[in-house]
């Protein structure tokens, strides 16, 4: 139990990394070039808590500084959303498997956020049902892959799971 | 699959990009929800992916040093961890949690955490074994995290090697007549008994101890030597030990009483029953009476309740199980207390009174031995093979119960340490040594010509040897060298 609790600890904090720095670096470009000048301070604040080693707040924190640019124009919109993907590239690179991850990373977010802004621009449906049916197929699918590891493992056996 | 803070923070984070998309009517914060969601689901992925690798290429040996050990020896465990893989892996650590009965120096289990491109580590710590048993080295935890900290997932290997943990043992053990040590090994007995059949086995040289009536005459006609006929049981018999630890028991020196020499021969005869299957039972008499008892069975929970019993026999006070009048205090023939008696109806008082009247039972003064096997139940009096461990203090009190045990039992086999042999003054007080082993031996033989009762000597044979080194023949056969 020490022992992972430590590695958790151990690995709370995300270094940056080239790619991650050029991804905070378009994203800011974008934030800057699309909407007001002030929203150049929310670049510095999107570097800031990258170089924290908190990626996912700066992605989260992005995606709110780019709702603040009113009607941004494909270029803005495609140098944020580059941006932060690439911050979330960086994060599946620095993990010991990284070509793997990244590769399902490189697949999975943009098939997912095409599959969203499909659903929110195209087809007109409402925000808030896309968002929950986004996190439910996502733990479903999450789920399946914890029982598949459960069984994998021996840890659960085929025929206890539906007794 | 364990998920960590971080994980929950992340899906915080994705909840409230939906709820603020939902009530802000903003499209993009639900695409920046969705594309965290995503990175989730792919990290999980390869995660899934990394420790299904991880466990395949993953070798965790658990050895110990030898497989067989004494309490309070220490013994060497290593835990040695290698991966078959080139490149990276999962960081894992590898954490064993001996068993109970065992405990380490550091006081915590040995632990090795592999780093993502470490290959191969091994760690040895010392075990010590406290308690006795058959035990296993459980499996070893794995616990796997994912580099980013967001899952964790722990498995559990293959349980490790068997160990055997047994009581601390006296030294050589001399089990014999007259000075002779007996060649058959202790706890193997003949096959007397009322039930059962019994087939020839083998013809074997006769020695000290054997029988007169299982010499083959035949045999020992044809070969010119005295030979006796092995024979096997075709039926289980029960056997019971009667184990004496009183005061006097603990003489010797720390380690090597009386008592641990008889414990070990009880654990032989233990050992024995165990193996064919023998029921077995067992009657301790301490200071104050019996302390404790069980009528023969033969089940594996009686053999190991036997052996924690051998195992944690002292000659300190014990609390007897069956408080019964001391005939010391007395000074009269007296009867067990009754512990119902307060409860007890008029007809069973009557009744009582009837029995007591005919005298069915009769203690002794300061005979707890005879007093306690007297209580014992019918099923421990009346074992085919009554096995009694005691020493010579009280010859008077052992011819008793000797007389007693034959009533009932098939077959009684008396195991006497010479009191003389555990004298701590043995070696400034030789000369009268062997005049004390002579009195000793004459009072065994005088036991071994009941029917069906066998007496042996037991004992440290650098002691038994000391003695008789000291006998007249020996010591006239020095004058003449």
């Amino acid at each position: 139990m020490s022992t992972a609790l430590g590695t958790e600890t151990r690995t709370l904090r995300s270094l940056p990394t080239a790619l991650g720095l050029l991804g905070i670096a378009a994203a800011a470009v974008g934030l800057v070039s699309g909407g007001p000048l002030w929203l150049g301070l929310a670049g510095v604040a999107l570097g800031g808590l990258y170089l924290l080693g908190t990626p996912v707040l700066a992605v989260v924190f992005g995606q709110i500084a780019l709702v603040a640019v009113d009607a941004p124009s494909l270029l803005p919109l495609a140098l944020v959303e580059g941006g932060l993907f690439l911050v979330l590239l960086s994060v599946a690179f620095e993990a010991p498997d990284s070509r793997v991850a990244g590769s399902l990373v490189a697949v999975i977010v943009p098939l997912l956020c095409g599959l969203a802004w499909l659903s929110l621009g195209r087809w007109n449906v409402d925000p808030f049902p896309v968002g929950v049916a986004l996190v439910v197929g996502t733990a479903v699918v999450g789920y399946l892959c914890h029982r598949y590891l459960l069984v994998e493992l021996d840890i659960v056996t085929t025929d206890s799971d539906f007794q | 699959m364990r998920v960590t803070r971080r994980f929950w923070l992340t899906l915080v984070a994705i909840g409230s990009l939906i709820l603020g998309g939902g009530l802000l009517d903003a499209p993009l914060l639900v695409v920046g929800a969705a594309g965290l969601a995503g990175w989730l689901l792919a990290m999980q992925l390869a995660f899934v992916r990394g420790v299904s690798h991880l466990r395949d290429d993953l070798a965790v040996n658990q050895s110990l040093d030898r497989s067989r050990v004494r309490t309070d020896v220490e013994t060497q465990y290593t835990l040695e961890t290698s991966i078959g893989t080139d490149g990276v892996h999962l960081p894992a650590s590898v954490e064993t949690t001996g068993p109970l009965a065992a405990r380490t120096e550091a006081g915590h289990p040995p632990t090795i955490d592999l780093d993502t491109s470490m290959k191969s580590s091994s760690v040895t710590v010392p075990l010590t074994w406290e308690t006795v048993g058959e035990y296993t080295i459980p499996g070893a935890t794995v616990t796997v995290s994912d580099g980013t900290g967001l899952y964790i997932q722990s498995f559990t290997t293959a349980p490790g090697p068997d160990i055997t943990v047994e009581s601390p043992s006296v030294g050589p053990l001399h089990v014999g007549q007259s000075g002779k040590q007996l060649l058959t090994g202790v706890g193997e007995h003949d096959a007397r008994g009322r039930t059962g059949g019994l087939s020839a086995e083998e013809i074997r040289k006769y020695v000290p101890g054997d029988a007169l009536k299982y010499v083959d005459w035949k045999a020992t006609a044809r070969l010119d030597e005295a030979h006796v006929r092995n024979y096997e049981a075709e039926s289980n018999r029960s056997v019971v030990l009667v184990l004496d630890h009183r005061h006097s028991m603990g003489d010797g020196p720390p380690g090597e009483t009386k008592l641990d020499h008889l414990k070990a021969v009880a654990a032989a005869f233990r050992q024995r029953a165990e193996t064919i299957r023998d029921p077995l039972g067992y009657l301790t008499i301490g200071d104050a009476g019996v302390t404790e008892s069980m009528a023969p069975v033969a089940r594996t929970e009686a053999y190991q309740s036997c052996q924690h019993r051998i195992n944690d026999l002292t000659t300190e006070a014990e609390t007897p199980a069956t408080a019964t009048v001391s005939a010391a205090q007395s000074g009269a023939t007296t009867s067990p207390v009754n512990p119902m008696s307060e409860t007890q109806s008029p007809m069973e008082t009557t009744l009582l009174a009837y029995r007591e009247a005919a005298g069915s039972k009769r203690f002794l003064p300061d005979q707890p031995l005879y007093n306690g096997f007297q209580t014992a139940s019918r099923e421990i009096r009346g074992a085919d093979l009554l096995v009694i461990c005691t020493d010579d203090s009280n010859p008077s009190e052992l011819r008793n119960t000797v007389g007693l045990a034959r009533r009932d039992a098939t077959e009684v086999v008396v195991f006497m340490t010479p009191s003389v042999a555990f004298d701590e003054d043995l070696v400034t007080e030789l000369d009268t040594a062997y005049e004390r082993y002579q009195a000793f031996d004459r009072f065994r033989r005088e036991l071994n010509e009941f029917g069906s009762v066998t007496a042996y000597e037991v004992g440290s044979p650098d002691q038994i040897s000391a003695i008789l080194a000291d006998s007249p023949a020996n010591r006239e056969r020095g004058e003449h060298v």
